[in-house]
């Protein structure tokens, strides 16, 4: 389970900011990142959206506040495997609960980047807000999003999602359908 | 007066309505006493609706007549019903919306049977409201619903079990806010009066305000009228009479034992966390649902493609046709799905096996002890309490509404297993039974589909009829099918009907 030990409590506020480490992206950097992230869920390119990961990351989104989905089980859990299970559901014309898909308009801001606990690591913080319509019902989401980047040699984008974690404001409600990509 | 709802009773024969034949059944053979009843009610339903009189009048009510006109005619009961829920659904003749093999969409829709439910079935019926390992300490609460009632279930400082109405004395606010917690005592925020945890008054700030007539011993918060456990499971009946806990589980007890006997010290526990998911239906989608084996091939074919690819298994031969797997019902509308004969219970599923045997063994001795790690039960414990032995977890249905339901899923560890085992057991609820899982969500689909669909008038009714030429009653009165057949829906619709059948709730 990466990262798991070394993100933060939902409860807790993140480490106070520090100066930027050796290695540490700049903001912009990230921001891009995660723009991209984001356009690419909203353009449903879930494969290259989960490109993004390394082959390690972990995609979570907790249902309370304890962050053990072992103790408190998560509204999502997955690993890069399930994530492909994932798409693979997205794109089936067998998925009830997505069809018809959902659309999607992740707006992204606030970002912060702070030195990683690891090394070639950084944590960021964000907020989202994801719009999202299908059937006739359109409904908005609000999270803080807090992802663990790792430095990666190959392709076109240096850093890499080893974690991303959505703390849904609402997270302790019952919610309905939540089987688009948050 | 205006009622805030339009409840119409559509007075026709339905088109292509044959009555029930209540033929009879392949039953057990010396056993005439448990299948008496039942053939009593097949009769009544034989005959298909009919005029049987007025409950409260004994006249038979206009409404009736009409089901022996050939014209369409519908009669707008919120126009004869001055109080809402209580009067209109006495127009509403239960008999004529629940036969043996179908039940009418207005169950589905009306706001005003929804009202009846709540007092008929959630407010006089055991409900569970929690399990004692969530308030295993002195101060330990939580809080919930029975019903549309909001309650606490505390553990006072002697260790005794309390389910209290949260509703303050003094003007009716919550007293009690959050899901749990451990606290001496319930402060109303409002004015400050103060409830210990067995629900007394203890103090009121200024007491000098109130004059002699005042009577603080009178006015602690109202108690649940009855409260029951078993193996943990906390029930609580809001009506002072009707029959024990014990007897209201009945043979729910056999099977829950099944469930529970899979951990090694013989207790489960609840930890803190929960699935929580909601869906814009009724309620009632959800639980015919739970013990529905005719849809997971539908409805789950992509979890089932998946689960395929990835483990290999997946429910798709036992919920077929023939499995060997069946569906039963048995006491007061509860149920199971019982898919011990094909699947492969715990045995199959965990690689602590060895230990874990052994530690089960050591409690139970061999012959139980296999039967347990076989076991691989889905059990309904009517009105709206669930397990599924082999997700390791059991749901609470929460009616808010006749088109607004919530449902949460309470993981448990087995008390002396493995760790691990339990740990993995609570993980992977997550890819069943949350909101963005991979199986729950497209049943949801299914019941907001039927919720739109059951809007056509047209159509009035919803058919529970598969397997009822080939139902097997046994000695007990447990009825069984096929693991496709909807024996266990028949079953929560014979106990609706008579909780809804009495006007007296
Ligand atoms: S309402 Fe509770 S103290 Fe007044
Ligand atoms: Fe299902």
């Amino acid at each position: 389970m990466p990262g798991a030990d070394r993100a933060e409590s939902a409860a807790q506020p993140l480490a106070p900011e520090v100066a930027e480490g050796a290695g540490t992206p700049a903001r912009a950097e990230v921001e891009a990142l995660l723009y991209r992230e984001a356009r690419l869920l909203d353009e449903r390119r879930f494969e290259e959206w989960l490109a993004l990961f390394t082959p390690d990351g972990r995609y979570l989104i907790p249902a309370g506040d304890t962050e053990d989905p072992e103790v408190e089980p998560a509204i999502a859990d997955d690993d890069h495997d399930t994530l492909e299970d994932r798409i693979h559901r997205l794109r089936s014309p067998v998925t009830w609960a997505q069809s018809p898909p959902s659309r999607t308009v992740h707006v992204v801001g606030g970002v912060e980047v702070w030195p990683g606990l690891a090394p070639a690591e950084c944590r960021v913080h964000a907020t989202a807000v994801v719009y999202e319509s299908r059937g006739g019902q359109t409904r908005s989401f609000a999270a803080r999003c807090l992802y663990v980047l790792r430095r990666v040699e190959e392709g076109d984008t240096p850093w890499r999602i080893a974690l991303k974690r959505v703390l849904l404001v609402n997270r302790d409600q019952p919610l309905f359908n939540l089987t688009f990509l948050l | 007066m205006a009622v805030p709802y339009s409840c119409r009773l559509v007075s026709r024969r339905p088109s292509g309505y044959a009555p029930p034949v209540a033929g009879p059944r392949r039953a057990a053979k010396n056993q005439p006493a448990a299948n008496g009843p039942r053939n009593t009610e097949a009769v009544a339903a034989a005959g298909g609706p009919s005029c049987r009189g007025h409950p409260d009048t004994g006249t038979c009510g206009a409404a009736k007549a009409d089901f022996h006109s050939p014209a369409s005619e519908v009669t707008p009961l919120d126009a004869q019903s001055p109080v809402p829920g209580t009067a209109a659904v006495r127009e509403i003749d239960v008999d004529d919306l629940v036969l043996e093999d179908r039940v009418h969409r207005l169950l589905y829709t009306s706001p005003a049977l929804f009202d009846a439910e709540m007092r008929r079935i959630f407010e006089r019926t055991w409900v569970f409201v929690g399990h004692e390992s969530e308030v295993s300490q002195p101060g330990d609460y939580l809080s919930t619903l029975v019903g549309r009632q909001p309650v606490i279930l505390s553990r006072h400082a002697d260790g005794s079990l309390h389910v209290l109405l949260n509703r303050c004395m003094h003007r009716g606010a919550v007293v009690c806010r959050a899901e749990h917690g451990n606290s001496t005592a319930f402060r109303c925020m409002y004015h400050g009066w103060v409830y210990d945890t067995r629900g007394d008054l203890i103090a009121v700030p200024f007491p000098g305000g109130y004059g002699p007539g005042f009577d603080q011993a009178a006015l602690g918060l109202p108690r649940a009228p009855r409260i029951g456990t078993y193996r943990g499971f906390v029930f609580a009946s809001l009506s002072p009479a009707g029959p024990s806990l014990e007897a209201h589980l009945g043979k729910a007890r056999e099977y829950l034992d099944l469930i529970l006997d899979a951990a090694p010290e013989g207790a489960i526990a609840v930890r803190s966390g929960v699935e929580r998911y909601a869906y814009p239906a009724n309620w009632k989608l959800q639980i015919e649902n739970l013990l529905d084996g005719y849809h997971p091939n539908f409805t789950h074919q992509i979890a089932f493609e998946i689960s395929e690819r990835r483990r290999g298994v997946s429910g798709r031969k036992a919920n077929s046709e023939g499995s060997g797997a069946t569906a039963r019902t048995f006491g007061p509308g509860h149920g199971v799905l019982h898919y011990s004969a094909v699947n492969r219970g715990y045995q199959g599923r965990d690689a602590d096996q060895p230990e874990y045997r052994r530690l089960l063994e050591e409690r139970l001795g061999k012959d139980r002890a296999s039967e347990v790690l076989r076991a691989d039960i889905q059990l309904f414990v009517f009105p709206n309490l669930f397990f599924q032995s082999a997700r390791q977890h059991f749901r609470v249905v929460r009616p808010l509404a006749v088109d607004r339901t919530e449902v949460y899923a309470y993981p448990y560890t087995l008390g002396g297993a493995p760790e691990a085992m339990n740990r993995r057991q609570v993980r992977s609820l997550a890819w069943w039974a949350s909101p963005a899982a991979f199986g729950q969500p497209d049943d949801l689909e299914a019941f907001v589909r039927c919720q739109e669909g059951l809007q056509v008038t047209a159509a009035e009714w919803v058919l529970f009829a598969r397997g009822l030429h080939r139902e097997r009653i046994s000695a007990d009165g447990e009825v069984t099918g096929d693991v496709t057949d909807e024996v266990p829906q028949r079953g929560i619709y014979r106990e609706w009907k008579r909780l809804m059948h009495d006007a007296r709730g």
